[in-house]
């Protein structure tokens, strides 16, 4: 309903729209692309871009899905297009992970989860591009597998397969190393 | 070995600090190039907020609505314990008949059912006084004053002013209608008013910073336009929210939506409409000057029938809802006007 709102005052010009939706949705797609292209810097070109054809087309835009489901899906697009092209540039590192994350934990399990963290990008940047686009898209972007399947040009079983394995290789990847 | 779920809680919760600087310079870019995007001919697109009144959707509407909307203030529970238990409801009902005067701010989004955008949004500020009566000032998204609304006690009147038009409506009413708006409209009827309505309980949540604990109404009976004068404002599926602060037990929230047939007052189009009042205050003080509707001189009288789409009248004439006369005697005193110009 908000998101609504919000569309049909940026199609008016509003400012205060805009920044609305950059402060709701900015982050989580930084986030989303970040986990794609296995890169920070990357990720905030690719969500810049999106958020810039979003406002070039204020006046013209039309919410028929979910604005968050837009946005994302252009961001999984862009990052799939940039990603064919140009190999990462600035790989995650572990001081990327943010440490206000962890606050809510004590000290030491905190430290344990920004390294956790940084195995899971790492391990991420392993996964066939598919499996990962499917393990972030449902996992952080929420998104059904219909819809991934859709994204995705495929069928729903082939989403929920890319899925399961990647989830799987995850796994795998990360209890390795702990046992390593 | 780890098991599945805790890596997709370690997906789901993974977070990677940005730079706040390229955050905020990155937006900046974003609101430099929307500043472009409407020199180059957005502007053209914003709506001209006050053509007149019969034009305005969203005036013409929310005036209308103005009685729709006064149900939300009125949806109080019936009386007793909450299922939930940390909301006596009489303590409630007791709180609020102490009070003498409530003032809350409203967002009302209206939409014609079928348009995807809404017909127009505005903001009001409500005042509700045991004393004197029943204000409203609406204010377009521009925070320009759209109308003035004026539920009055002595004189028994209702009294709307548009200050753009330099207009107003003005009508008695009488004795027994009065009372029965001023119960719903002032702190003291809200609880007599609604105490027999159906109603589910919502339990607990947050509503704005509150922690509250709401109920819902979806009773059809709260319209009170009495059945053979509905087609002025049909309203239906009317839902009504209150969210009481457990802490004070006192309403901090107030949410309403509706849907409407094709009526008089809505343009012959079916409506949508949805509310939120917030920024609830209870017992502060009103300046007795905001119950005046302080007409100046200048201001020319409206008529009832002016709220009503020149389209829509023709047909109403052929129907006999609008007496012939008036129009016939608007139309002569124009014509008179033309044919005599000194």
């Amino acid at each position: 309903m908000e998101d609504r709102l919000l569309i049909w005052k940026l199609n008016r010009g509003s400012v205060d729209a805009l920044c609305r939706i950059y402060e709701k949705y900015r982050d989580d797609l930084v986030r989303i692309a970040a986990g794609l292209l296995n890169s920070v810097g990357c990720a905030e070109d690719v969500v810049q871009e999106v958020f810039l054809t979003l406002v070039r087309s204020a006046g013209k835009y039309e919410i028929r899905t979910s604005l968050k489901g837009y946005l994302t899906s252009c961001v999984v697009n862009k990052a799939r297009n940039l990603g064919r092209t140009k190999s990462s540039q600035r790989p995650v590192r572990l001081d990327d992970v943010e440490p206000s994350v962890s606050k809510l934990r004590a000290p030491d399990q905190g430290m344990m989860c920004d390294e956790a963290y940084q195995r899971l990008y790492q391990a991420m940047a392993q996964l066939p591009y598919e499996q990962k686009e499917a393990v972030i898209l449902h996992i952080q972007g929420r998104f059904k597998f219909r819809e991934i399947a859709e994204l995705q040009d495929t069928s729903i079983k082939t989403s929920l397969s890319r899925y399961r394995y990647g989830l799987n290789k995850l796994r795998t990847m990360l209890n390795d190393e702990v046992e390593e | 070995m780890r098991p599945p779920q805790d890596v997709k809680q370690l997906i789901r919760n993974a977070r990677i600090a940005l730079n706040p600087e390229i955050k905020k310079s990155a937006l900046e870019q974003l609101v430099k190039e929307l500043k472009k995007t409407e020199t180059m001919g957005l502007a053209g697109k914003m709506p001209t907020l006050w053509r007149s009144i019969m034009e305005s959707k969203v005036t013409r509407y929310s005036a209308a609505a103005v009685v729709a909307l006064a149900l939300a203030l009125v949806l109080m529970s019936p009386l007793g314990t909450s299922k939930h238990g940390s909301i006596v409801w009489a303590d409630v009902a007791e709180k609020v008949q102490q009070m003498r005067t409530l003032t809350y701010k409203e967002r009302r989004v209206v939409w014609e059912i079928g348009q995807e955008e809404p017909a127009g949004e505005v903001d009001v500020v409500k005042y509700a006084s045991e004393e004197y009566g029943y204000a409203e000032h609406q204010f377009d998204d521009k925070g320009t004053l759209m109308f003035r609304a004026y539920f009055l006690k002595d004189p028994r009147e209702f009294i709307i002013v548009f200050p753009a038009e330099k207009r107003y409506l003005k009508l008695a009413i009488p004795e027994e209608t009065l009372d029965r708006l001023t119960r719903m409209l002032t702190p003291h009827g809200l609880v007599d008013y609604c105490t027999s309505f159906e109603h589910t309980e919502l339990g607990r949540s947050k509503f704005d910073s509150f922690d509250v604990e709401g109920f819902e109404t979806a009773d059809p009976n709260i319209f009170p336009i009495p059945k053979p004068l509905s087609f002025i404002f049909p309203a239906r599926d009317l839902v009504g929210r209150i969210w009481i602060d457990i802490e004070t037990s006192l309403p901090v929230g107030i949410e309403s939506e509706f849907n409407t047939e094709r009526g008089l007052l809505t343009g012959f189009k079916k409506l949508h409409g949805e509310f939120r009042g917030y920024d609830l205050r209870w017992n502060v003080e009103i300046p007795a000057d905001m119950f005046d509707p302080n007409i100046p001189d200048d201001y020319t009288e409206l008529k009832a029938t002016d709220f009503i789409p020149t389209e829509a009248k023709a047909g109403l004439l052929g129907l006999g809802i609008i007496p012939v006369g008036i129009v016939f005697w608007r139309r002569r005193r124009r014509k008179r006007a033309v044919g005599h110009p000194t």
